[in-house]
């Protein structure tokens, strides 16, 4: 906890649990490899020029989140990404983004190129191994249990609502991020799956604000504009302050919650994330 | 002259009370007065004025009493797409366009829809660049004139709204669209073109305003050996094009001048292949009104590599240099300078940056920069203030003659700057990176900051910052209340006290603000307009 410096250990007297990313939306993907089989796949026939193109589009309108070679940044890595969910379900996320994750509809693609976005996207196979966690998930359960990761993750509908849900983490996160994750918990936040994140902000940000009158709130920041700041607390709880009320706000950037989880054993970590690797969502 | 003089400001700023809302036809003397006396409720041009100013000499809405603001009135959009469109307003009725190329005339007291039109466009559209848009309308006579998403240039009757002729501007299969708003002067129409990212060759028309007849055309980068600027492109590169003239400039109607900005050259994050400044890209223009010849040049960024178009409203005014009133032309530039230039001669007179640059040490005696080492963009993305959608994009800054201060919503975030190979061919435009050579990595959320920031017009020097939250992309107003109006990236549209900086009022509409506001009177009461997501929003004061 020594690391918070301005957080009051009072406030925090919470154990503190692993986290991952945002996001659990991921019915869509069923539905839409029986749309593909439907309606034919347009990539089957696209031209190497076509492809090409597609990686050029994909480089100026997703690689700001997903990485320009698709690898992941801010977004999940998507490197095999259509042999998973296939070329019509990846092509209606273009489309329609994922609702409940920072992934929006990609307004800038048409449809043929959002489709030679899918071609580019095709030829990109997951690395082998890649998805797959070594450790063995039944002890990884029984470690969320005895950490205490629940007092602040939920997982279908159970558990707490500090940091972000792990219900799909396993279809959102690669293994090495989620053991990244876990040894630096503020390296790589995920956007805040409860803010309508347009614009990409850093989620989970730590936030201290003083009133005017010198009361003091911690909590994570949940919105925020020129104006007003909103804030969740460890409880769950929002509060939303005027600005101009307060003496000062300040955000710990680089700062997270959630403690490192190094002190576990390499092979308790395998574990774990071998669990998490099992969260598949509503699928 | 006078509208460009401090001094007249004060003697004139007086509501005059209009008849009731008639379509009544405007004269080139009506918009040479726009928004200022005698009849100050009229906004009748995208820059305000035709210095592009964005000042209004309304002042029932002030410092004073601004807190009371309330809506008046709200006009829903049909269709989808980003608002960008300024309203303009001649005698109680209001001209706004919506995405792509639909014009709506309203009511301008009540909001309500007297006609709309939408123009046929091509199955086959060629979108080039971002999303379609469109930032506005002119009007002339009984006339309306509107830029189309296909490059035409259309005249509509403004009393019904009925198509009266409509002329191809450019080839939209050649990767050519019309996004910003037309400029009215007399006798003609004033139409640029936008498709730097597709490699269109850029270039300036004049249009007979009764006939539509083309009357005059100034390409911005030659077409061939012999033509000037020619030699400032390695192996005739020039052929690429680029120098796109998709703003909407300014004029100077004392001279017969006008000032319009040019973008990028093409390709553009990739200019290996075209060594050289690259003329007459990145500049501004002052171009003779009647020949369409060149009268000057002023290059801003030689040989650009970062998308930083020039293509920002050129904002002119009067004032003292060094004890003598000059002639000046002000420009706050997507690479993060602030230029004032002599409009007369284009003598460069002070360049200061006004939003955090990275690419060069200062600008020489000349006004030319003085680049660091490394700003190049590389394969896997070199970092460099400020970003590829700069200090300031399209949004119009604005200058308010009572206070002497230029007005800009400046962003202070950088970019990993992408070198890719181009891939130039007629109509080929993808996305950001692509055709254009590279592109880049924007920073986002909390590291992407804007601020609306007042500087003095003539030294550039920072007098006040009000720092918002995100990225906002909203222009800005100035009036004789001695208020500034603009908007954050989260919805809030607010006023701040011009000549401190401090806010005094504001509101959340809940979608950002993709447009500039402006201001005007119907029969002495004065509104204040500007658009959220997919609605027109108008405030007025309560009644008394």
């Amino acid at each position: 906890m020594s690391r918070l410096k301005w957080l009051g250990a009072g406030a925090l007297a919470v154990s503190l649990t692993a986290w991952g990313a945002a996001g659990t939306a991921i019915a869509r993907g069923q539905e839409s490899q029986t749309n593909a089989a439907a309606k034919g796949d347009p990539t089957t026939h696209m031209t190497p020029a076509e492809i090409e193109s597609g990686k050029l589009n994909f480089q100026g309108s997703c690689g700001e989140c997903h990485g320009v070679d698709a690898s992941g940044g801010v977004g999940p890595n998507l490197h095999g990404v259509v042999q998973k969910r296939g070329p019509q379900g990846v092509f209606d996320i273009i489309r329609n983004g994922l609702p409940g994750t920072a992934m929006a509809p990609v307004s800038s693609l048409n449809d043929k190129r959002a489709w030679q976005v899918v071609a580019y996207l095709k030829t990109l196979k997951a690395a082998p191994g890649s998805m797959t966690a070594e450790g063995d998930p039944a002890k990884g359960k029984e470690l969320y249990a005895s950490n205490g990761c629940a007092m602040c993750h939920e997982i279908d509908g159970k558990g707490g609502a500090v940091g972000p849900p792990l219900t799909g983490i396993g279809s959102m996160r690669s293994p090495k991020y989620l053991e990244e994750v876990l040894i630096d918990p503020a390296k790589n936040p995920p956007p805040d799956p409860a803010l309508p994140d347009r614009r990409m902000w850093t989620g989970y940000v730590l936030t201290k604000v003083v009133t005017k009158d010198g009361k003091m709130f911690v909590g994570s920041r949940v919105n925020e504009d020129t104006f007003t700041i909103t804030l969740r607390d460890m409880a769950g709880n929002y509060r939303t302050f005027d600005k101009s009320k307060l003496r000062s706000v300040d955000k710990e950037f680089g700062k997270s919650f959630m403690p490192s989880f190094s002190h576990l054993s390499e092979s308790q970590r395998n574990d774990l994330v071998a669990y998490l690797m099992t969260l598949k969502g509503a699928q | 002259m006078r509208i460009f003089g401090r001094m007249a400001i004060a003697l004139a700023a007086v509501l005059i009370p209009a008849a009731c809302m008639a379509q009544t036809p405007v004269t080139f003397q009506d918009i040479e007065h726009s928004a200022a006396a005698p009849n100050p409720g009229n906004w009748l041009t995208y820059g305000g004025n035709l210095a592009a100013q964005r000042f209004s000499e309304l002042k029932q809405i002030n410092t004073d009493n601004v807190k009371s603001l309330k809506v008046a009135w709200v006009f829903q959009m049909g269709g989808r797409g980003v608002i960008e469109s300024v309203p303009l307003v001649n005698n109680g009725i209001m001209y706004v366009t919506e995405p792509p190329s639909t014009v709506v005339a309203l009511d301008a007291r009540t909001g309500k829809e007297l006609w709309q039109y939408t123009p046929q466009l091509p199955r086959d559209l060629v979108v080039i660049g971002l999303f379609p848009t469109n930032r506005g309308v002119a009007l002339l006579g009984n006339n309306v004139y509107l830029n189309t998403i296909d490059a035409h240039l259309v005249c509509l009757d403004a009393k019904t709204g009925r198509e009266k002729w409509k002329v191809e501007v450019a080839d939209n299969k050649q990767g050519f669209a019309d996004t910003g708003a037309p400029l009215a002067i007399n006798g003609k129409i004033i139409v640029g073109v936008g498709g730097g990212e597709a490699g269109a060759h850029g270039f300036l028309s004049a249009f007979d305003a009764n006939t539509g007849k083309l009357l005059w055309r100034l390409f911005t980068v030659p077409r061939a050996a012999d033509e000037p600027g020619a030699d400032t492109w390695t192996n005739g590169s020039w052929s690429n094009g680029g120098g796109t003239t998709w703003n909407t400039g300014s004029y100077d109607p004392a001279t017969n001048t006008i000032y319009w900005g040019t973008g990028n050259p093409a390709p553009d994050w990739n200019g290996k292949g075209r060594l050289g400044d690259n003329l007459f890209t990145c500049s501004l223009l002052a171009i003779d009104a009647n020949t369409g010849k060149m009268k000057w040049y002023f290059q801003f960024s030689p040989h650009e590599t970062h998308d930083w178009d020039s293509s920002e409203p050129p904002v002119l005014f009067d004032a003292k240099v060094d004890g003598q009133i000059r002639h000046l032309v002000a420009l706050a530039n997507r690479n993060a300078f602030y230029y004032v230039l002599d409009r007369d001669t284009g003598k460069f007179i002070t360049g200061v940056p006004f939003a955090k640059q990275t690419w060069a040490k200062g600008l020489d005696r000349n006004g030319r920069p003085i680049e660091n080492p490394n700003i190049e963009p590389t394969p896997e993305g070199n970092l460099v203030y400020p970003s590829l959608t700069g200090g300031v994009n399209w949004t119009s800054p604005c200058y308010s003659p009572l206070t002497g201060l230029f007005y800009v919503n400046a962003r202070d975030a950088g970019a990993w700057y992408i070198q890719g190979e181009p891939k130039m061919a007629p109509g080929n435009s993808v996305g950001v990176v692509g055709g254009g050579g590279g592109g880049g990595r924007f920073m986002v959320g909390d590291q992407d900051v804007t601020s609306i920031r007042a500087l003095d017009a003539v030294t550039g020097k920072r007098v006040w910052n009000f720092e918002m939250v995100g990225d906002s992309w909203t222009g800005v107003l100035a009036t004789a209340g001695n208020l500034v109006f603009s908007a954050d990236a989260e919805g809030n549209f607010f006023a701040l006290n011009a000549t401190t900086g401090e806010n005094l009022w504001h509101i959340n509409l809940g979608a950002a603000l993709r447009s500039n506001p402006m201001t005007y009177a119907v029969d002495g009461h004065q509104y204040v307009a500007d658009s959220s997501g997919n609605s027109l929003f108008v405030f007025d004061l309560p009644q008394q």
